[in-house]
């Protein structure tokens, strides 16, 4: 008996906790809605947040998308030379990148890049008073803080998603022509081949919606940071193991919708 | 004037302040003292409208804030300075862009007019050449100094100092201590200290009220807070451990 109430009781409790986590998210996201229309955000703050994530994250976003096209090159290779059409591995290159890859990595490393380092930023505002000082002189911390973040994000990751394109099959080039020995105008032809704008602009939707999902998360996270060290840490974590959790299953159904 | 009426605050099944009502007159400093854990910091933040009460009504002059809708309370802030813990200076921004941000965003000041106010309010809590140094190259002693720069910035009418001594040593301390002394009577505002700091509170208060268990159990002229036979007044200005405050 003792046994069946207790586990009531933890059920009733994650309950209450998963009702209070909801409630928190849907203010969230009603306050930045709101912040987005009723005053116009600070430009400075927009271009200073949108150099920081541009720059910070285009590195080595294009780094690990080479090494990704490469890959590709390589995998497509040895399943296509089965059927002998390894010549036609651009296809290949060319579509993942745009279709899936791309978007899928320049959301992933948005989580772990900026994403976190906003989590942390804000969430040790939180720890330190900072958001409070921000309300008492009258500057509401939606506004101040992640309206800019959540535009700077949105307006960055088109430029993201074209260095990501690029890089991902500047790799597959790579492995294809120098390492497998395909033809590099076949390889480049082939890239283009089947390529649509439909697909470009499917591809660079993913994006900004897995952008959306990695600024939001973060900034949720941090803002309502538990106190001290151990708070900031938990708000780091929990952004990042959230954002790429929320990234893969999103892409998904957003495949579903869009293929 | 402020004024809270029959204010009541629980957080969950625990009480936090129990039918405060309490009047703070104006141009004077009120310094709020109590153990830990009596709700003097949940005190301050019903007073800038961070935290709502659950019963209980707060004006400020002729302005009741208690159900005010958030867009109206930050115009309220506006009247407000505040000198946080630890400073809360943002970790991003130099001293100087500190101090100026309050500026930035409610005045339409030219540059050169902000920078002649850092200036002057660096001058007036006596850090002249602090202006580039970054937060985290400050001493606990100049984040505070330099707190309540910023808190003055906007020359509010009402400056609150949440535990203004907290974290220095003794003559840093005291240094704070003559500064907020000084500050108030040049400048005439009404000054609301948070303190368990007895030396500091003699030093700078012109009233105190005393917290204890959630409820306010005294308030009044500073001489006659120090002379009362309250048992629980008389224990904590003699920092015993025996007596009716409990020790947790």
């Amino acid at each position: 008996m003792t046994a069946v109430v207790n586990a009531l009781g933890g059920v009733g409790r994650a309950a209450i906790t998963l009702l209070a986590l909801l409630g928190r998210m849907g203010t969230f996201t009603a306050e930045i809605g709101h912040w987005l229309v009723a005053r116009r955000p600070l430009a400075s703050e927009v271009l200073t947040q949108s150099v920081r994530i541009g720059v910070h994250t285009v590195g080595i976003l294009s780094c690990v998308l080479f090494f990704i096209g490469a890959n590709v090159a390589l995998v497509g290779y040895a399943i296509f030379k089965q059927f002998g059409a390894q010549e036609m591995i651009g296809i290949y290159v060319g579509l993942s990148s745009v279709i899936g890859l791309a978007p899928l990595i320049v959301g992933a490393m948005l989580g772990a890049k900026p994403g976190t380092e906003i989590a942390a930023t804000i969430a040790s505002m939180r720890v330190k008073e900072q958001i409070d000082a921000l309300e008492v002189m009258a500057v509401n911390p939606y506004w101040y803080l992640i309206v800019p973040r959540l535009i700077a994000f949105l307006l960055v990751t088109p430029a993201l998603v074209g260095f990501a394109i690029f890089a991902c099959i500047a790799g597959g080039y790579v492995a294809a022509v120098f390492q497998l020995g395909v033809n590099p105008g076949v390889f480049m032809a082939d890239v283009v081949r089947f390529l649509t704008f439909s697909d470009i602009w499917k591809g660079l939707i993913r994006a900004e919606v897995f952008a959306l999902i990695a600024c939001g998360v973060s900034c949720f996270y941090g803002f309502y940071s538990a106190p001290g060290p151990a708070g900031v840490s938990r708000a780091i974590n929990l952004a990042v193991v959230v954002v790429s959790t929320a990234i893969v299953v999103v892409n998904y159904f957003l495949t579903e919708l869009m293929y | 004037m402020i004024e809270f009426r029959n204010v009541h605050k629980s957080f969950g099944p625990q009480k936090v302040l129990d039918d405060v009502t309490l009047t703070i007159p104006k141009g004077q400093t009120t310094v709020i003292i109590g153990p830990s854990g009596t709700g003097k910091s949940v005190f301050i933040k019903l007073l800038v409208g961070l935290l709502k009460p659950d019963q209980g009504q707060i004006f400020i002059g002729d302005t009741e804030i208690t159900k005010m809708r958030e867009r109206d309370l930050y115009e309220v802030r506006k009247k407000f300075g505040m000198l946080f813990q630890d400073g809360a200076l943002f970790d991003s921004m130099n001293v100087a862009e500190n101090i100026a941000f309050p500026l930035r965003q409610h005045t339409n000041k030219t540059e050169k007019e902000i920078t002649a106010i850092v200036r002057a309010k660096l001058a007036q809590v006596g850090l002249p050449h602090a202006e580039y140094k970054f937060p985290g190259e400050l001493s606990g002693g100049m984040r505070k100094r330099v707190g309540i720069a910023r808190a003055l910035a906007l020359e509010p009418e009402i400056v609150l100092f949440d535990e203004p001594n907290s974290g220095l040593d003794p003559v840093m301390s005291d240094a704070i201590d003559k500064l907020i002394l000084r500050m108030q009577r040049e400048l005439g505002l009404t000054f609301i200290v948070i303190s368990h700091d007895l030396e500091g509170t003699f030093q700078i208060a012109d009233r105190i009220a005393m917290l204890y268990k959630s409820k306010l159990i005294a308030a009044g002229d500073a001489k006659d807070i120090r002379a009362s036979d309250n048992p629980v007044i008389k224990q904590f200005f003699s920092r015993s451990a025996e007596g009716p405050i409990q020790v947790v």
